[in-house]
């Protein structure tokens, strides 16, 4: 069944009710959003996906818990942000935008606009993580301080400071742009 | 005395007053960052239809071989039941047999150890048959239903 006229909310009742294609048809209107964001989270296009393509899988196993459909976006954005934590924790080393290129996922790379994108990764790395996720949801995302902190779990005083931080960093790094 | 009297409660009044005016100013976004942010978020607007594509089929595989996975592990468990109540019902069966054998050669009034329980032979008997009659009876009719109805359990089983 073809989907791609169809309404977010009836997409996801039907994906709710195991419908495949439905959700399928979700990802593909989702998937720039949440593999935009881990993209800059990461610095690193293919494990960007990586984490994507687990946050939506995870999604599916836990649609039927959803009981809001227009929360859809904003428990999708907090899945990927809990994966990428959980990365953090696990020590996983964070990307500086500069890394080569990988053969094998090249036709699944998130495209960017090289410069600009590689200069932010570059200034993101200088950033200490939890800074470069509430940077990146307030820039990239626009979410305001609330929301970051409901999609974070971090305090709201937490996350002001962070901003504050890591704008006045990022934009030392960035400096070269003004 | 007031709270406008009191100097600490006006100073936490003010002190609330000046964190409500930087929350508002902090919710401000750097405009360079914006527009480098913005600049990199267009680039990515542009991305190919195949590589979409390409990351939709990557989901919907991982989806699909996760839903294999949990197919036959359900399979496995329903196999472990199945084998499970066969040996409940059958144990009673077997006991009984396993006594039987012994009280043949020794007679019905050797005494027996058995777990810490001292009795006849023929008391364990009854025991088992009194302990193994009714689970033996429950998972024989169990085993039935469930067999009978095994392509509704197997549904509700591999609904996800």
């Amino acid at each position: 069944m073809h989907h791609s006229a169809t309404a977010e909310a009836i997409l996801l009742r039907l994906a709710q009710t195991g419908d495949s294609s439905a959700f399928d048809e979700l990802v593909q209107r989702k998937q720039g959003a949440i593999r935009g964001l881990l993209c800059r989270l990461c610095g690193d296009s293919s494990r960007a996906d990586d984490y994507a393509q687990q946050a939506f899988l995870q999604a599916w196993i836990n649609l039927p818990s959803l009981k809001t459909d227009a929360a859809f976006s904003g428990w999708l954005r907090s899945i990927a942000v809990r994966i990428w934590l959980d990365s953090m924790r696990r020590k996983e080393p964070l990307a500086s935008g500069t890394e080569a290129i990988d053969e094998d996922h090249q036709s699944l790379r998130y495209t960017e606009s090289p410069d600009i994108a590689s200069d932010i990764d570059r200034g993101l790395a200088h950033l200490a993580p939890a800074e470069r996720l509430c940077i990146v949801l307030f820039y990239q995302d626009r979410l305001t301080h609330a929301e970051i902190s409901e999609a974070t779990d971090l305090p709201l005083g937490t996350v002001k400071s962070h901003i504050g931080r890591g704008t006045q960093k990022l934009r030392e790094v960035l400096s070269d742009y003004a | 005395m007031t709270v406008d009297d009191n100097p600490n409660y006006a100073d936490r009044a003010q002190s609330a007053a000046d964190r409500d005016t930087v929350g508002d100013e902090s919710e401000v976004r750097d405009p360079l960052l914006l527009s480098l942010f913005d600049a990199a978020a267009n680039g990515a607007e542009q991305e190919k239809e195949s590589d979409v594509l390409a990351f939709v089929g990557r989901v919907s595989e991982s989806i699909n071989r996760r839903a294999a996975r949990r197919r036959s592990r359900n399979k496995l468990i329903g196999f472990i039941l199945v084998a499970s109540l066969a040996v409940i019902a059958a144990t009673p069966g077997l006991f009984n047999a396993a006594l039987t054998v012994l009280l043949v050669p020794t007679g019905p009034l050797i005494e027996v150890e058995t777990l810490g329980v001292v009795g006849s032979a023929e008391i364990l008997l009854v025991l088992f048959d009194g302990l193994f009659a009714p689970i033996n009876s429950a998972a024989g009719l169990l085993g039935v239903i469930a067999f009978f109805m095994r392509r509704t359990l197997f549904r509700l089983i591999l609904r996800r």
